[in-house]
């Protein structure tokens, strides 16, 4: 069922679950009592109808094109497992950071988040040249933090458990 | 007016205002050049430094922080695309590929010139017609905003190159994500699901990284072990005389950059929109009355022409209201009302009469500060060309930090970092799924202003939506929304 599957149809599938989670919410806002306003779930509701017009729309096409390539039965094109799989652990290693961010403060965290991302936007035909990672790993958020925090009076997350 | 030109002149021709315009050139342009950093924040952070000056040197700094800030987000949106600041969400879009064609320089040269021009542009308008715009700019009430937001958001389908249904789709997500928060008309909140730090909504500054720099990081990251030895993207300056095109190439964007540099006067004389709206609108008109539509996108100046021109207009409209009527139309015109009070100057009709020196002092620190712009980018030309030849891998992970720390520093709110990773699942999961991501950008912006103008005028008109078309000013703007409309549907239907 999905070797044909299509980027309409995944559209029309994720933004129409979405449109139903918005319009659910909808009902959870607070009405106006005051006579003659419209009150704050008004707008989105709107929202939520051109959504699902749109919706429909590539649903539609989604599902015209699914018969059209089963009825041809081509092969999809090759995915890029390896770059996905990298984009996962980049996405993972953000989350972590943001996480972190107020714990272990921004000098730790963004150490380990720019030497990761450096390793992982490295070019394949490259040799991962870790001493230069290493440098800018640890000199960039040096000097980010102590130009902000001395120079622009914007201090930056120092860690609790560093007392922050 | 010669006579006033020459007392503003008096105040600004001094050595040390002269080289305050310098400095705030420069810091304003590093600010705009670095994703996260804003224009708003370099002024927000040197308006305590003109507490000891002079009214026209404190002013000469804000105003060249505020020319270098929006002009310098042009470097990063055409070296990196990822846009230094939100009014340059629109260079990146034919900035980058025509710098990924080998034509760098072009590219930087017809940013610089046309964010000059544009500015110029709006100066002119702002000398010589500014009490007039600000009577037209106060007739605009709940009706008429609500008019341009929505003919605004009809311009999402210049900006969809491949399935409308898909643009509409991103342009009310965009709209959609606006909704968290406090609601502005009644104070109730949306979508908040009991957490108060989702109640102040999303900024638009971690939705841009998000959307812009966190994907591009991903792309990046997705095609590194595919990736062969290429040729590294670089300007190469030999060879290269002026500003890198031809007096043929500037004469033909005439119309683009006079229309382009009207819609960003126009949408900066407006409270409240600014010029992260006007450059993305700006683009997609030029890119609906082009011959050549298609090339959009690929790497055209017309597109770049639209952009920079149109960002760097809003600046003079922005004054316009603040001058002639003492009316912040946004974050940085607030700053500088902030600055004038802190002097005892109330700005407003009475500023062209009773401070005629201060108001001529401020046009021609305008001036002075394009012209700096000017020189000072022409010849950063060569260090900016310098930055191309630091490796991706060192470039975007150190971006990426300035971008975090920014967005950080605007509310010192951990939850607008989180917004960023948010917004960059957002960014990569449209790119993949091939919905287009400067649509959710307009919607965004102009939701908000549709929204609240049209419950607004609803209230007004107590319940009767067809009050909204006794205004004149509206029903030009709901004619103009039609013909828009139309015009998309014949583009569709020739599909």
């Amino acid at each position: 069922m999905f070797k044909h599957w299509n980027k309409s149809l995944s559209i029309g599938v994720i933004f129409g679950l979405l449109g139903i989670g918005y319009l659910a919410g909808s009902f959870f806002i607070k009405k106006t009592r005051l006579e003659g306003v419209v009150g704050a779930e008004f707008v989105p509701r709107v929202y939520v109808a051109i959504l699902f017009i749109c919706v429909a729309v590539q649903l539609y096409q989604g599902i015209r094109q699914y018969i059209a390539d089963c009825a041809k039965d081509e092969e999809s094109k090759p995915v890029n497992w390896t770059g996905l799989r990298n984009v996962l652990i980049a996405f993972v290693c953000i989350f972590v950071y943001v996480s972190m961010l107020e714990t272990l403060g921004f000098l730790l965290c963004s150490t380990v988040l720019l030497y990761v991302l450096c390793m992982l936007m490295t070019p394949g035909y490259k040799k991962p040249n870790h001493v230069g990672y290493g440098v800018l790993a640890v000199v960039l958020p040096l000097v980010a933090f102590f130009l902000f925090k001395y120079l622009m009076y914007m201090p930056l997350p120092i860690g609790t458990v560093f007392g922050g | 007016m010669l006579e006033s030109f020459a007392l503003g002149a008096e105040y600004v021709f001094t050595v040390p205002c002269l080289a305050v315009l310098f400095i705030g050139v420069c810091v304003g342009i590093v600010f705009g050049a670095i994703p996260g950093l804003t224009a708003n924040m370099a002024i927000a952070l040197c308006l305590p430094l003109t507490y000891t000056m002079s009214m026209a040197m404190g002013m000469s700094l804000l105003i060249a922080l505020f020319i270098g800030g929006i002009s310098g987000g042009l470097i990063a949106a055409i070296l990196t695309r990822i846009p230094g600041t939100p009014s340059s969400i629109a260079t990146c879009w034919d900035g980058y590929p025509l710098m990924a064609k080998g034509q760098g320089v072009k590219a930087l040269g017809v940013g610089i010139v046309f964010s000059f021009l544009g500015t110029m542009f709006s100066i002119c308008i702002l000398i010589f017609m500014a009490p007039l715009l600000a009577d037209v700019a106060v007739q605009f009430g709940a009706y008429e905003y609500f008019a341009v937001a929505v003919f605004s958001l009809t311009l999402i389908a210049g900006l969809t190159a491949k399935s409308l249904s898909r643009g509409i789709i991103s342009g009310v997500l965009g709209c959609m994500c606006a909704t968290v928060g406090i609601d502005p008309c009644s104070n109730m909140l949306r979508y908040t699901f009991g957490s108060s730090t989702l109640a102040v909504g999303f900024n638009i500054l971690p939705v841009l990284i998000g959307l812009f720099a966190v994907y591009e990081i991903m792309s990046k990251i997705e095609k590194a072990n595919t990736e062969g030895p290429t040729i590294n993207l670089s300007v190469d300056m030999k060879g290269v005389k002026g500003f890198g095109f031809s007096w043929a190439e500037f004469w033909g964007q005439k119309w683009n950059l006079l229309r382009s540099a009207a819609i960003g006067t126009t949408i900066g004389i407006l409270p409240g929109i600014g010029a992260s709206t006007s450059n993305v609108l700006a683009y997609s008109v030029a890119k609906n009355q082009s011959k050549y539509p298609e090339k959009f996108g690929t790497g055209i100046i017309d597109g770049l022409v639209a952009s920079e021109s149109a960002n760097n207009a809003s600046i003079g409209g922005a004054m316009v209201p603040l001058l002639a009527l003492g009316i912040p139309g946004d974050t940085v015109t607030a700053l500088l009302i902030g600055a004038l009070t802190l002097k005892g100057i109330s700005p407003g009709p009475l500023l062209f009469i009773e401070n005629v020196d201060l108001v001529y002092s401020v046009f021609i620190a305008m001036i002075l500060a394009s012209v700096v712009m000017l020189f000072v980018e022409f010849y950063g030309l060569r260090v900016i060309a310098k930055m191309l030849g630091v490796p991706k891998e060192y470039l975007l992970p150190a971006i990426f930090i300035f971008c975090i720390v920014g967005t950080f520093c605007v509310h010192n709110n951990i939850m607008d970092v989180w917004a960023v990773l948010v917004f960059g699942l957002v960014g990569f999961a449209f790119e993949k799924l091939g919905i287009p991501a400067p649509p959710f950008i307009l919607g965004f912006i102009l939701g908000p202003l549709a929204e609240i103008n049209l419950r607004r005028g609803l209230m007004l008109a107590q319940g009767d939506f067809f009050k909204f078309f006794e205004s004149p000013i509206a029903v030009f703007f709901f004619v103009l929304t039609l013909i828009s409309l139309y015009f998309s549907a014949r583009k569709v239907l020739k599909k």
